[in-house]
């Protein structure tokens, strides 16, 4: 199974019901038969922009990781029932970056402007 | 006629010798035109001959004849025996056989090469079948090798994924989990440096 990382991002609320959602949204992915590896949270920070959601603006929110192991059929599932939970304001499914091979950095390429200065195509006569 | 046609004038003293010179010619009348009036009881002579000089003649033709056939003769003669002796002379058996004898040799030759060579190419394809089956060992010997490595490497990976599956969330310690994250918020907004150096700002 391939392993995903959720960035959940939930309404800035008080400390039970944050709980409660984080409760809701783990218990929903262990009923679609993923495997939760890890929960980490970031903190309660200021968005980088405002979002609306659930018609509501939102300019603070949680920022929830969490890790797991799923089937790649319950990817859609999952992210179709977070984008009806009111308490989420944005849910983010993506596969998780240690999986990704680290790969050799080349630096700046020198890329030739000379060969960008004019235009390639044929005009037409 | 005949005086118009005479390359040296009309001069009387040169007639006889233009007549004897030149061919009866057909000038103006053609073969199937008559002949004059004036050739009606013409019988043509022929010139006479001198018998002496014709007996003469003959004689030296005869002989010169002679002389040229025997000379023919032997020529044609000695052409033929010459096919004659290359065909069937002694030359040309000892010839043929000297080549049935070179022939002979070489085929000995022939046999004797191949002889030699088969049994190189026995020896080497020997040496061939002796190197493969080294080489095929060498490989199946670093085809276990990396099998086991790999077995190996797996085994590691199963006993470590086995050790964090206990660290794994479960509907049991759901609820501390998400509680212990919550009291212990992470920061990744950190650089690292070539050095292995944190820097946090």
């Amino acid at each position: 199974m391939p392993r995903y990382e959720l960035a959940l991002l939930l309404k800035a609320m008080q400390r039970p019901e944050t709980v409660a959602a984080l409760k809701r949204t783990v218990e929903a992915l262990l009923d679609r038969g993923a495997i939760v590896r890890n929960l980490e949270s970031l903190g309660e920070r200021t968005l980088p922009y405002k979002i609306s959601a659930h018609s509501q603006k939102h300019r603070r929110a949680g920022y929830f990781l969490v890790d797991f192991y799923a089937p790649t059929t319950m990817v859609d599932s999952i992210l179709d029932h977070l984008s009806r939970d009111t308490d989420v304001v944005r849910p983010t499914v993506v596969k998780h970056p240690l999986t990704q091979e680290v790969k050799e950095c080349d630096g700046i390429v020198p890329v030739p402007l000379q060969e960008k200065l004019y235009s390639t195509k044929r005009s037409k006569k | 006629m005949q005086r118009a046609l005479t390359p040296l004038g009309a001069r009387s003293a040169c007639r006889p010798l233009a007549l004897l010179l030149l061919p009866p010619v057909r000038g103006r009348k053609t073969r199937h035109d008559p002949p004059a009036k004036s050739k009606v009881g013409r019988v043509k002579m022929p010139p006479a001959v001198d018998p002496a000089e014709l007996f003469v003649l003959t004689e030296r033709y005869r002989q010169y004849r002679q002389t040229v056939r025997a000379l023919r003769l032997e020529f044609t003669l000695e052409v033929q025996r010459k096919a004659y002796e290359a065909r069937a002379g002694v030359e040309a058996e000892r010839k043929a056989q000297a080549e049935v004898a070179e022939h002979r040799e070489m085929m000995a030759w022939n046999h004797a090469e191949n002889r030699r060579l088969q049994e190189l190419r026995i020896a080497r394809l020997r040496q061939e079948a002796q190197e493969r089956e080294l080489w095929q060992a060498e490989e199946q010997a670093r085809r276990t090798r990396e099998e086991q490595a790999r077995v190996q490497q797996k085994e590691q990976e199963v006993l470590l994924l086995q050790e964090e599956a206990k660290k794994f969330i479960t509907r049991e310690n759901l609820e501390a989990r998400i509680e212990s994250a919550l009291d212990t918020p992470k920061d990744y907004n950190w650089a690292i440096t070539r050095s292995g150096q944190v820097v946090r700002s």
